[in-house]
């Protein structure tokens, strides 16, 4: 499977109103990347570039060290699942898995055996005759896929695949997708504004806001060491506490904040402009024995979810929310201490 | 796959340029003469065949507008018995080209027909019903009574994109049920209504085959007619369908832009859906009552039609007293009626294969390919709707005499096949490109780059694709063009020029005027043809379904 390589890939449909930046990428074999990013941010144009459906203004796309940027989408061996699943009304399903191989010259019996493979590989090996209408959303997602895989393409494409299905067929179609994706050693290129489904499927994500990507990686460093407030922002819920003084320490970063003195493990960031700490609600860590970065709090409202709990607290006149698991009597007003681990202090700029 | 895309564009401007542009170029260039013009609003019977043609067409419209805005709000607001029914009824008036009713109308309104019968009957003086005034009113009635399905179509689309919570939200505030029509319902409805009215008020003013059925000779489209045979002494026509097309093409513009630019549009479609209500009681069976009596009204010129090509004899009674199918194998017989049909089967077979090759191409450019300049296409391929057909065809005519090379091949006296299968093809060129473009709109875009995506080349996408997709708004713009081409007047009455050529409705206005039994024969022949298009037409409203009205917009 190649390598896939964006270099200076820019697009813009109104003069002054850019909807891809120049941007660089490389997505390596067999690799499950996801462009993650909310709607409008480019993503959906980047991929399209890619399936060679959209002529981008500047720069280049190659696999591996061919440049397709200017072949027809025909020719470029990326097959995508499109987010409507665009199967054809008037084909069956096994007509329109066929159908690819059919543009590429293909005959029996290798055509039907391709077919059934790639049916049996997504689990519909007895819905050959149906017509795409009479199929579930789940099921129609699975014969898009089907159809895609069929052509054994170089790189697959998917647009928001499972954002017409429901929450519970979602989960077991991202374990899908993963398995097909892996087993088959594909290099893919999925596109989605849904985080978690990005966190738990990718193997590398780059997060895409106002036509630039904001950062890439994996999606453990992209949670825990986010580049900028929008990255995370976008992964998580998270606290921003001000910072008022930055100095570096030998046991990491010091720094002053309007709830008090802490230390980072983290890096201040370059540039030296206006600071905050970032904390993520699950690690803050109410009425700890002892440790580092200690502070009080006055509870100012709390809801039960079930396995956790989600609280208010007010310190120093920031409001910080937390997330608790287990069950915990608490009542706004009560006082309570916490602590926050300097390894899950990210300072970014504001 | 540019290439592909420019090469369709050259060869639709080619075939633009030969069939739609060249002609009209033809007519102004002809006519824009000063001194003719200056004699034609000098004279005048010129003069007041201007003020006729536009009279009739300001009054048809009227009538148009009377008829089918009742019957509009009825089918939106009421549920009532046989709802189903009207999508049918409301096409009956147009199966029958309104000159070959104006065949049958003669029966009712004749100094001798139907009404005069029934008031001498009563012991009333007759009236003269087809004389003075008369005539100018039958005109504008028989035209109304063939137009309105138009309009119709019109309102009832906009009615049904009139989101029920806008009038919900009037009643809300305390508007009575006349002020939120007016200040409510009547200004969401005016896109539907100038699109509908302006083709009914371009239609009437160019109309010629019924008043030349009803010898109503003081009215420019008449005038030009018979100025055609003096056309090599005589330019005056050119200047006269210049004139027309100036006006046409004024009240086009009109509406377009100045009205239809400014024109309200509901921002949420449909919402809650059909607010619809059932009267209770027998009050339940009125909208269905004003509906059959249009109907019936509508439908008398086919009555007559086909009375009289089954009468013996029709003469100062309400109904033929004697019955006979003479008429149909005399018209079977006549040296003119079968080749007439071969004639028209040709040219309407090769305007069809024309129109739809033509209008999916055209369609295919504006929304799918959208290269550079593809709006020009969209505004040629409508622009037959502002050019009326009396116009086109006097274009082709002047080609042949202007151009050397089209005097060898679209010489109308040598053979006019060419040049009516392209004046049929262009006339309902405008209702094939809305019937794909519909089509194309319809169908997400996903479902064609999803093939070339797994490596299916252009033409194995449209041919495998596209075309399967939207197959039924194909045979629909397809069954359009091959009817009305069927029927076509104004082409076939001017183009036709030798009776080895003439097609089904030249002959039907040549045996009209044969004297004795000539207009019977003539109304035998008009049943074959109204069922003839009452076939196709069936075909495509169940094809199309309520999409229908989409056809007659602009």
């Amino acid at each position: 499977m190649p390598t896939v390589y964006i270099k200076g890939i820019s697009k813009q449909y109104l003069p002054g109103n850019p909807v891809l930046l120049p941007l660089d990428l490389s997505v390596s074999s067999g690799e499950l990347f996801f462009l993650l990013g909310p709607s409008g941010c480019g993503k959906s144009t980047l991929l399209r570039i890619i399936a060679g459906f959209v002529c981008p203004d500047t720069g280049t796309i190659s696999f591996d060290q061919k440049d397709i940027t200017n072949i027809p989408p025909e020719k470029r061996q990326a097959a995508m699942v499109f987010q409507n699943y665009a199967l054809w009304p008037h084909m069956t399903v096994y007509e329109n898995v066929a159908f690819g191989l059919e543009a590429a010259g293909i005959r029996n019996p290798e055509l039907d055996r391709s077919v059934r493979t790639a049916l049996e590989t997504v689990q519909l090996g007895d819905f050959h005759g149906r017509k795409p209408t009479s199929l579930s959303g789940g099921q129609q997602q699975r014969v898009a896929l089907a159809r895609a895989l069929a052509v054994n393409p170089d790189v697959l494409l998917l647009d928001e695949p499972l954002s017409n299905l429901d929450a519970r067929l979602r989960d077991s179609m991202r374990v899908e997708i993963r398995r097909i994706c892996k087993e088959r050693n594909l290099t893919a290129i999925y596109v989605t504004h849904d985080r978690r489904e990005a966190l738990s499927m990718a193997d590398r994500i780059a997060v895409i806001d106002k036509g630039m990507i904001q950062q890439t990686g994996t999606p453990e460093e992209l949670y825990r060491r986010p580049a900028n407030r929008f990255v995370a922002s976008f992964l998580g819920e998270c606290n921003f506490i001000p910072v008022t003084h930055v100095s570096s320490g030998k046991n990491g970063t010091a720094v002053k904040t309007s709830i008090g003195e802490m230390v980072s493990a983290s890096q201040a960031p370059a540039g030296g402009s206006e600071t905050s700490a970032m904390v993520r609600p699950e690690n803050i860590l109410l009425d700890p024995a002892e440790g580092p970065n200690i502070f009080e709090a006055v509870i100012e409202s709390g809801v039960f979810l079930g396995e956790t709990s989600a609280w208010n607290i007010n310190s120093g006149g920031c409001r910080l929310a937390v997330s608790e698991m287990g069950i915990r009597k608490r009542m706004p007003g009560d006082k309570c201490s916490f602590s926050i681990a300097p390894e899950n202090v990210v300072l970014l700029k504001c | 796959m540019n290439l592909m895309r420019y090469a369709t564009a050259f060869l639709l401007l080619v075939f633009f340029t030969l069939f739609l542009l060249l002609p009209v170029y033809t007519v102004i260039e002809q006519g824009l003469n000063a001194r003719m013009i200056l004699e034609i609003f000098r004279s005048s019977i010129y003069v007041e065949g201007m003020l006729n043609s536009f009279a009739i067409a300001v009054v048809t419209t009227a009538m148009v507008f009377l008829i089918a805005m009742p019957l509009a709000i009825a089918y939106d607001k009421f549920e009532f018995p046989g709802k189903k029914l009207s999508n049918i009824l409301i096409m009956l008036p147009m199966i029958l080209p309104p000159f070959v009713g104006a065949l049958g109308f003669q029966h009712i309104l004749g100094n001798y027909g139907v009404f005069n019968t029934i008031l001498v009957a009563a012991g009333l003086p007759a009236f003269d019903w087809l004389g003075g005034h008369g005539r100018f009113w039958s005109v504008c009635l028989i035209e109304a009574l063939h137009l309105y399905p138009i309009l119709y179509l019109n309102l009832v689309t906009a009615f049904a994109n009139i989101d029920p919570s806008m009038g919900e939200a009037g009643m809300n505030m305390g508007a009575s049920r006349w002020r939120r029509f007016r200040r409510i319902t009547l200004p969401l409805l005016k896109p539907g209504m100038l699109a509908g009215g302006s083709i009914v008020l371009i239609w009437s003013f160019t109309e010629l085959g019924t008043p030349l059925m009803f010898g109503y000779n003081r009215v420019t489209t008449v005038q030009i007619f018979n100025g055609i045979t003096e056309l090599e002494t005589n330019p005056l026509p050119y200047s006269l369908v210049l004139i027309m097309l100036v006006i046409s093409a004024g009240l086009y513009m009109l509406s377009r832009f100045a009205f239809g630019g400014s024109a309200a549009v509901s921002v949420t479609k449909g919402g809650m859906g059909s607010s619809a209500i059932t009267i209770p009681g027998w009050k339940k069976y009125l909208p269905l009552a004003l509906l059959l009596g249009i109907t019936f009204c509508a439908t008398m010129p086919h009555v007559a039609l086909i009375l009289t090509a089954f009468s013996k004899d029709w003469y100062g009674t309400i109904v033929p007293h004697a019955y006979s199918m003479m008429h149909f194998e005399n018209a079977l017989s006549d040296k003119m009626v079968v080749p007439s049909i071969l004639n028209s089967l040709t040219y309407s077979g090769i305007a069809m294969l024309f129109a739809v090759v033509a209008g999916f191409m055209t369609a295919l450019l504006v929304v799918r390919w959208k290269i550079r300049g593809a709006i020009l296409f969209d505004m040629l391929s409508m622009l037959p709707l502002a050019v009326p057909g009396i116009i086109m065809a006097f274009g082709y005519l002047s080609l042949s005499v202007r151009f050397e090379w089209a005097r060898e091949i679209m010489n109308p006296i040598t053979n006019p096949t060419l040049l009516l299968a392209a004046a049929y093809a262009v006339r309902r060129l405008p209702y094939v490109v809305r019937a794909a473009a519909a089509g194309l709109e319809q169908t997400p875009v996903e479902l064609e780059e999803a093939a070339k995506n797994l490596g299916a080349g252009s033409f194995m996408t449209i041919r495998r694709i596209t075309v399967p997709l939207i197959s039924a708004n194909i045979i629909v713009g397809a069954l359009f063009a091959f009817s009305f081409s069927m029927l076509e007047v104004s082409d076939s009455l001017i183009l036709a020029q030798k009776s080895a050529f003439f097609p089904i409705t030249r002959a039907i206005f040549e045996l009209s005027q044969i004297l004795g039994s000539g207009p019977y024969i003539a109304c035998a022949f008009g049943v074959w043809a109204m069922l003839f298009l009452a076939f196709t037409l069936g075909a495509a409203t169940i094809l199309l379904g309520k999409k229908m009205g989409a056809l007659f917009r602009l």
